[in-house]
């Protein structure tokens, strides 16, 4: 972004460009040499080079060494680290008993333990103090393995230059709490602050809900709040009145959190293992996404959500909440839903209430995506309450393990997404009654009517509406199971307004030959909809 | 049910084309499309400034033209990424003279895509070379004293090593 010098000075060389013809139309008739740039466009061209070259430049000229003064962005993770740094790193991650998770994330951390050291500590110090508003230090990024100390001391550098936004990443010997002026500063707008190890205190409530007034953007990973898991009363409707985003991860210890920050858009809450309530209510959130969050336990969790202008809603890795509440969602949500992993006996009626729960607070989304074991849970629905109808769904995306037991769940979401236009079916092998291919599997592909086939056939009235707005189908893990080309068969047979079927076979377990007939055959399958194309990926 | 899917073949909308003119009198036409990439440019089409020729005093004639044949070659549809990286990396691997324009139009005619592409490729000019390799390859004044110097580089000692 230009900041009001530096196009002040864009300004003035373009009037000498154009008033005085006489005396200038060398500007503009003679070779053009780089010192002819103005000073925001070198800033612009040193952005492109590693830092230490553009610290180098300084040596040019007196005026490259005023622009390596008051370069806007200084990111020091232009640096590549030794493996002397790794190894430091590795020794004291071991000696808590732990191990070195992810070495090549410490590939751009600096190694401060000396004043020698901690070049970044001089290169603030020997930075020209900005004058006007908009010249100070846009960004500082580091990644280092540093003392407390030396952190809190570069901060208060970086701050007394004004900094807009800071992106760390650290790693200490011991824990420490997270330095006040952080919170009070008045021009940080954005803040990534990652404790890889071993993590960090927030300060005190009162302070923090005060403070973090200009801040846009927040991401911290690795707080810990063993002691005081609730985040209840810090993201308030009142607190943090310019934050549009937040990610939080790694919060140890976190088991409530509350966000209902007026002006929040995207929300992240990721790898908060211990996190069984979560509650959102923001009036202009677009994004929510949550992953690695509410365990499998005893507690009753809870979920939350008033979010009307929702767009999209991305559940990952994370357990069915047992009550889940999602109020006057937007109906353009797109939602996509991955559950942890459960094991065959622990599926039961309990989660399939909870999924139809969910399930039924999102019946208004526009698109929606989910995992095989959201199948697999719906399959043990017996009984239970229907489905909500999705009056709105147009685009449906399954992963579905093969077989007939899946045929009834996937029969009563089509049931009730009568308007899809767009299916995308993944099949995905069931380990427990998966047959190994024997790589001749051609023949399975000459039976005229197997069993599927005849389970879909039968429960045909029951999804009448789905297949007659069906439009495109897209197939994809044929092959690994060879049972499901019935599936393609009956949507073939049946879809009357279909365009397209897109159909992405395994090619790399069979033969050329058995594909190319395999192919041939499909293309003759029978179909209602006469100019529909199928195509092979 | 199957209809005979014929598009119907109405003639294409006549492109809207833009006329520019050089600060030495050139005129150059683009689709409007193409000076879309330019925000200065967007900003005049929108207020309806762009009927008469619009005056760029600032870009000279043989600049402007590789300029407009920059945006023509982006905004052509369905080009894949490969070819248009090697086109790119053949517009830019000019004498860096011409480079230089191209960087101070495409900063005055706010186009991000040529300024990005230009302004990096001085940056690989730069990249790997002494301090006083770097002056004699763009002509810079060494306007230091020795004392300047020798203060500049101990406060940076750190980058040399």
């Amino acid at each position: 972004m230009e900041t009001r010098s530096a196009k002040r000075r864009r300004l003035s060389l373009l009037q000498d460009g154009t008033g005085d013809h006489g005396a200038s139309s060398g500007l503009l008739t003679r070779r053009r040499q780089i010192s002819d740039l103005p000073d925001d466009v070198l800033c612009h061209i040193l952005s492109f080079l590693p830092i230490k070259s553009v610290a180098r430049t300084s040596l040019v000229s007196k005026r490259w060494a005023a622009l390596w003064r008051s370069l806007p962005d200084l990111d020091f993770t232009t640096i590549e680290s030794s493996d002397r740094v790794i190894s430091a790193i590795e020794k004291l991650i071991m000696s808590h008993g732990l191990k070195l998770e992810f070495p090549q994330g410490f590939l751009k951390f600096l190694y401060i333990v000396n004043p020698e050291q901690d070049f970044i500590r001089q290169v603030l110090k020997h930075r020209s103090r900005s004058t006007q508003p908009g010249d100070g230090l846009r960004l500082l990024r580091f990644c280092a393995f540093l003392s407390f100390t030396r952190l809190n001391n570069l901060m208060r550098d970086a701050f007394r230059h004004k900094v807009n936004a800071l992106d760390i990443e650290v790693a200490t010997k011991d824990f420490f709490n997270l330095p006040k002026r952080v919170v009070t500063s008045e021009h940080l707008q954005a803040f990534r602050f990652v404790s890889r190890f071993p993590g960090f205190r927030l300060p005190p409530l009162s302070t923090m809900k005060n403070g973090f007034r200009s801040l846009r953007k927040l991401h911290l990973s690795g707080v810990i709040l063993n002691n005081q898991p609730f985040l209840l009363d810090l993201f308030t409707e009142s607190s943090f009145p310019a934050l549009q985003k937040l990610s939080l991860s790694k919060c140890f210890g976190l088991e409530k959190i509350s966000i209902k920050c007026g002006a929040l858009e995207s929300v992240v809450v990721k790898n908060c293992s211990k996190m069984n309530f979560l509650e959102v209510r923001c009036p202009k959130l677009e994004r929510l996404r949550v992953s690695g969050c509410f365990p499998r336990g005893r507690h009753k969790s809870v979920l939350n959500i008033y979010a009307p202008r929702l767009d999209v809603l991305d559940w990952e890795g994370s357990d069915v909440p047992d009550h889940c509440c999602l109020h006057n969602s937007s109906p353009t949500v797109r939602v996509s839903l991955g559950f942890l992993n459960i094991k065959v006996e622990d599926i039961h009626e309990k989660p399939a209430r909870s999924l139809l729960r969910f399930l039924s607070g999102i019946s208004h989304a526009r698109s929606l995506r989910m995992d095989s074991l959201s199948i697999k849970i719906l399959g043990n629905m017996d009984g239970l309450e229907v489905l909500q109808p999705f009056k709105n769904l147009a685009h449906l995306e399954l992963s579905t393990f093969t077989g007939r037991v899946y045929i009834p769940p996937l029969v009563s979401l089509f049931m009730n997404a009568s308007f899809v236009e767009c299916l995308h079916i993944n099949l995905v092998p069931d380990h427990n009654t998966h047959k190994n291919l024997n790589g001749n599997s051609a023949h399975l592909w000459d039976v005229s009517v197997s069993e599927e086939e005849k389970q879909w056939e039968i429960r045909r009235k029951a999804i009448g509406s789905f297949l007659d707005h069906l439009k495109v189908g897209k197939i994809t893990g044929l092959l690994d199971c060879e049972e499901e080309v019935s599936l393609t068969k009956f949507l073939l047979r049946h879809g009357k307004s279909l365009n397209k079927m897109i159909l992405c076979l395994e090619a790399r377990k069979v033969k050329d030959s058995t594909l190319k007939q395999i192919r041939s055959r499909i293309v003759e399958f029978s179909k209602a909809a006469s100019n529909a194309k199928i195509s092979f990926c | 049910m199957s209809s005979s899917s014929s598009s119907s073949s109405s003639p294409p909308c006549p492109k809207k084309m833009i006329t520019l003119k050089s600060s030495d009198g050139e005129t150059f036409e683009i689709e409007e499309i193409a000076a879309l990439q330019s925000k200065t440019l967007e900003n005049m089409i929108d207020e309806n400034c762009a009927s008469t020729p619009i005056p760029l005093p600032n870009v000279k004639g043989k600049i402007l033209a590789k300029v407009v044949e920059f945006c023509t070659k982006h905004a052509e549809a369905g080009a894949d990424a490969e070819t248009l990286r090697a086109w790119d990396a053949e517009f830019v691997g000019v004498e860096h003279a011409i480079v230089f324009d191209y960087i101070l139009a495409a900063n005055f005619l706010e186009i991000p895509t040529l300024l990005d592409l230009a302004c990096e490729s001085v940056a690989e000019m730069i990249k790997g070379k002494t301090p006083d390799e770097i002056r004699k390859f763009f002509n810079i004044n060494n306007a230091f004293s020795p004392e300047e110097e020798e203060d500049v580089r101990r406060q940076n000692q750190w980058a040399f090593e």
